[in-house]
């Protein structure tokens, strides 16, 4: 998948990966990368700052956990999940619009 | 850790500082968490059958390279407009009248709750939470989160008022005439605009953009503002201990501070 398509998304997808269960950046980008049959293969490190602005827009929490290893785990919060289904509204509405387009035009 | 993954988080935290991404803090923590990943990945890549240096190498390469994140971690910034900056000039001064105005109200209360000893340090929260909220308005979340920069702020203005108090006391200074009131205020401004800027630039993820300047600057502007209202105050020496000479004093220092301090926010975004 192109980047710069993949960046004007990727908000909504680390937030829907992370509304499915709390994670660590590595199980989020791992979790893209299953969830997307292999099409969102980004450089691993460029997750963290997806984490952080969410977490800055208060649309994340995180957490050290005290396990033998310590992982920063980020958890989606009520504005998170607000947002997230505003997201997912507008990207329904979108991609309807776009495959009637694309399936009427010759 | 090995050493290829430690050679690895060294380069990435000198491109972050280079490119003055985030604050150090912030930095601290990128570092950590990249370091559990590649702690992670490794051993993933290992249980997959490649011998341990070749899976640390292969989980660098995946991570990705230190300038390609570091632009990433710019990119992810929202920018700060005019608009922001604008809101900088006008609610530094604002926030932190509103905070001594607040401090003009409940003085006796706290006086009486804590006694005089702790006057001061107490005095500076108030006043420095009101500075902190005015300025985390205007540029909401393009700092820091509310609570570290509104806590930062306060903490600062206590910290730098108290013991510039104390020393100016020590002095015999503010007992004096104008132009010795001038210093000392000269002093306590400058002393707090210090010990603000330095805890906000510990907190911010943006400010390393000019962090000696943004210490620089806010200490002048508030040391310059506070001298320049008690110099400048018509009547016999001592005028700005009024209640209006005290907010005119905060609105100087802010005013002063916000407009120096304005260029370097501009860069930062």
């Amino acid at each position: 998948v192109e980047g710069q398509v993949l960046k004007g998304h990727l908000d909504m997808l680390v937030l829907a990966v992370v509304g499915g269960a709390a994670s660590h950046g590595y199980a989020v980008i791992e979790r893209l990368r299953e969830l997307s049959d292999g099409a969102f293969d980004l450089p691993e490190g460029t997750v963290y700052p997806v984490l952080h602005r969410l977490e800055e827009r208060g649309l994340l929490s995180s957490r050290w956990t005290d396990a033998r290893r310590a992982r920063r785990i980020y958890t989606v919060t009520p504005a998170g999940r607000r947002f997230l289904g505003e997201q997912r509204a507008t990207w329904s509405s979108f991609s309807r619009a776009v495959s009637s387009v694309l399936r009427a035009a010759p | 850790m090995s050493r290829a993954i430690e050679t690895f988080l060294r380069e990435y935290r000198q491109e972050l500082a280079r490119r003055r991404v985030l604050s150090f803090l912030g930095r601290r923590r990128v570092i950590a968490e990249a370091r559990q990943h590649l702690a992670e990945r490794a051993e993933a890549l290992a249980r997959e059958g490649h011998p341990a240096a070749v899976a640390e190498r292969l989980a660098i390469r995946r991570f990705g390279a230190p300038d390609q994140l570091a632009r990433g971690w710019l990119a992810a910034e929202d920018p700060i407009g005019a608009d922001a900056v604008s809101a900088w000039l006008l609610l530094t001064p604002l926030g932190l009248t509103a905070g001594v105005a607040l401090m003009l109200v409940l003085g006796d209360l706290v006086g009486a709750l804590v006694g005089m000893m702790l006057v001061v340090p107490l005095a500076g929260l108030v006043v420095g939470g009101g500075l902190g909220a005015g300025q985390w308005l205007s540029v909401r979340g393009k700092l820091t989160r509310p609570l570290r920069w509104i806590a930062a702020t306060a903490g600062g203005v206590s910290l730098g008022l108290t013991a510039a108090s104390w020393a100016v006391e020590g002095l015999g200074f503010v007992k004096g005439n104008r132009l010795h009131e001038g210093a000392a205020l000269a002093i306590i401004g400058a002393a707090t605009g210090l010990a603000v800027a330095a805890l906000q630039q510990l907190v911010a993820r943006r400010l390393p953009a000019g962090a000696l300047a943004w210490v620089g600057r806010m200490a002048l502007g508030m040391g310059a503002g506070a001298a320049l209202v008690a110099v400048s105050l018509s009547g016999a020496p001592g005028s700005f201990r009024t209640p209006a000479g005290l907010l005119l004093l905060a609105l100087a220092a802010g005013a002063t501070a916000a407009a120096l301090t304005a260029p370097v926010l501009r860069r930062a975004g």
